[in-house]
């Protein structure tokens, strides 16, 4: 059981500032699966990926573990943190066209990675692999690409190049940050199918950070929901989007506006929203994070911090409705 | 921008140039003719011969037409003072002070540069603070008052450096190319002598290009720093440090690149800087360069020099934008556009 554990936040509490992001995140990914990090803005997502990948903003303090195969991430030094960024563990972000250096060829900065990361002395060899990883991350022409600059390419191409960067190093676990958000619609699909392809082709985990839903539960084995900087529910994807557990989840899912149809006098119904507003991450809770807009609160709840559920088919949650099941 | 409308820019630009240095200077109480002569004791046809043979008896439109017309076939004019050809004294003079700016943008850069990094890689802390408070006082002292300390300082007080002049009197540097760091190396006599006369060359310059410098100093490393502090906060920086790759490739290279695009043009842009703080310079340590020649042409109303020098002045800052501009254009992929 340990075993498939290939990454596993523990208790991970951020602190900025005075501000506090990330309050106890508990995630756990296995070997081979890909995990949705799903949430809106400002619930965490975002930051607990770069906590993962040590790329915190300075003055941020973190507790807690990030086991990584078994060792502490937090607890690595920059010299040791070196060995798994950018080799075990890669990522991609949200805005391909800023994402990559505007100085340097698409060439170079794949020939970086093979050169630094993967220590391969010979140049032929490496325009040879980074050729073929164009190729694989279904780039055309990518001899003439090798010499593009990144404002030479569309937004698609440039997370392309950027996913080929990526791969060049071959991470075990691929970190996807919002990777199509600024994507146009019929690109972010390619992007999505690219990426299911590659992490099912190489046997690689990803976290694939969005704030969307329904992608995430498409292209993602496991869903977590993140919510003011909790992790509120984690499991398989198609349970979480059925039967969810955690009110939040619930809420979120009737909030949707995919079943809008328009009334017989040609009105378009109210769209479903929660009340209330998130609690800024400079609040103190002593309770659960989404009691204030719970419409299944009680009592405890602001009093009592619900500790993890779980549940049968590895689905957690932490509300205390979900305590005695 | 097409190559058309920057010709075009440059020429009427120095149109321009050419109307403000020949009638601001017109517009100068006092003339050459009566300095030359003395406002007493001239007799009035003495004056009015010497008018006729500088050729200012003639309309104003008419000397100005003159004057473009001549310039445009190259032909500047000769000094009413010394009577020499304007553009052979100008390219003397400007020797000299491409000696002294050059030298004092190198070392405007050399130290500005690593200072604005190192100010930006530990912002906020004390060398920042420090580094750049130092920077504003640079750049908010007049020129002639740090010129005139240096003086006081090194060459009064502690006598390390001599307080005028390109050379010491006693080496016999025969003006080649017009560039004594270079002209010391050519001159005939022992590897020793030339070795000594290049030491006084670099000891003559330490004092004025110092001052020269801080200036642009003060500018280069408060733009290193601004520009490397918004480059570090990048996207593609970010990427480069997800890639794994060391702090210092990250900052010397992927951060670096393009935070000294901007300082770049800068640096080009100084060039004007330089030129204006060489006439106070220059005239404070005595170096016979362009600014001097223009002051004293200024002060004893000699036309040809003022409007010749002014003019040629304008097409070297022009010149050196324009290569600024092309090398710009090398360094940045993005200004290369699409393609």
């Amino acid at each position: 059981m340990l075993d498939d554990r290939m990454l596993d936040i523990r208790g991970l509490t951020l602190d900025i500032h005075g501000a506090r992001p990330l309050r106890e995140i508990d995630l756990v990914l296995k070997k081979g699966k890909s995990l949705g990090v799903v949430g809106e803005s400002g619930s965490g997502k975002s930051l607990t990926a770069l906590s993962i990948m040590g790329l915190l903003p300075n003055g941020a303090v973190a507790q807690g573990q990030a086991l990584w195969k078994g060792r502490d991430l937090l607890a690595l030094t920059e010299d040791q943190y070196r060995t798994i960024r950018g080799r075990e563990i890669a990522m991609i972000f949200q805005d391909p066209m800023s994402s990559l250096n505007p100085s340097f060829t698409v060439g170079f900065q794949i020939d970086e990675v093979l050169k630094i990361k993967m220590g391969i002395r010979n140049a032929a060899e490496r325009r040879a692999r980074g050729l073929s990883l164009l190729k694989e991350v279904g780039i055309p022409a990518p001899e003439e690409r090798w010499n593009s600059y990144p404002h030479q390419m569309s937004g698609g191409m440039s997370q392309r190049v950027s996913i080929a960067m990526a791969l060049a190093s071959e991470p075990e676990l691929l970190i996807a940050d919002e990777p199509t958000t600024a994507l146009d619609v019929t690109v972010q699909a390619q992007i999505l199918e690219l990426l299911r392809r590659l992490i099912h082709e190489r046997h690689m985990s990803m976290i694939f950070v969005t704030h969307d839903l329904a992608v995430a539960a498409k292209v993602c084995d496991e869903i977590a929901v993140f919510y003011a900087g909790v992790a509120v529910e984690q499991g398989p994807s198609e349970m979480v989007f059925e039967t969810p557990r955690h009110p939040y989840t619930q809420a979120l899912l009737r909030a949707r506006p995919t079943k809008i149809q328009a009334s017989s006098e040609g009105r378009r119904p109210r769209l479903a929203a929660i009340p209330g507003s998130v609690p800024r991450s400079t609040e103190q809770i002593a309770g659960c994070v989404f009691a204030s807009r719970c419409e299944k609160v009680m009592e405890s709840c602001f009093t009592k911090r619900p500790p993890v559920a779980e549940g049968a088919n590895s689905r957690k949650s932490r509300c205390l409705l979900q305590g005695d099941q | 921008m097409s190559r058309a409308f920057k010709f075009g820019q440059i020429a009427t630009t120095l149109f321009g140039i050419t109307l403000v240095a020949f009638f601001l200077i017109r517009l100068v109480p006092g003339d050459p003719v009566t300095l030359l002569i003395g406002e007493r004791g001239a007799s009035p046809e003495a004056i009015a011969e010497l008018k006729a043979r500088i050729g200012l008896d003639r309309p104003l439109v008419e000397q100005y037409g003159l004057f473009v017309w001549n310039a445009l076939k190259g032909d500047l004019g000769v000094s009413i003072l010394s009577g020499r050809s304007v553009g052979a004294e100008f390219l003397e003079r400007l020797a000299a002070t491409a000696e002294l700016g050059l030298t004092a943008l190198m070392l405007a850069t050399l130290v500005g540069v690593p200072l604005g990094i190192f100010a930006a890689l530990h912002r906020g802390r004390l060398f920042d603070r420090l580094s750049m408070g130092l920077a504003v006082s640079f750049y908010s002292m007049p020129i002639f008052w740090w010129g005139l300390m240096a003086i006081v300082i090194f060459s009064v007080k502690l006598a390390w450096l001599p307080v005028s002049g390109r050379i010491g009197v006693e080496h016999d540097v025969i003006l080649k190319s017009g560039l004594l760091l270079v002209d010391s190396w050519l001159m005939p006599g022992s590897l020793a002598e030339s070795w000594a006369a290049f030491k006084s060359v670099i000891h003559h310059l330490l004092l004025p290009a110092s001052v020269l410098a801080t200036v642009p100093l003060a500018v280069i490393a408060r733009m290193t720093r601004s520009s490397l502090l918004e480059v570090l906060g990048e996207d593609y920086v970010r990427t480069a440090r997800a890639k794994g790759l060391s702090r210092f490739r990250v900052v010397a290279l992927h951060a670096l690149r393009n935070a000294l695009i901007p300082v770049v043009t800068v640096i080009g842009l100084m060039l004007g800087t330089i030129l204006t703080g060489a006439i106070l310079t220059e005239t404070i340590f005595s170096w016979p360069g362009l600014g001097r020649w223009l002051v004293s042409a200024v002060l004893s109303r000699d036309y040809p020099v003022i409007q010749g020098g002014i003019l040629m002045v304008a097409v070297v800052v022009l010149t050196t934008s324009l290569l600024v501009e092309i090398f710009y254009y090398f360094i940045s992929p993005r200004s290369r556009g699409r393609g």
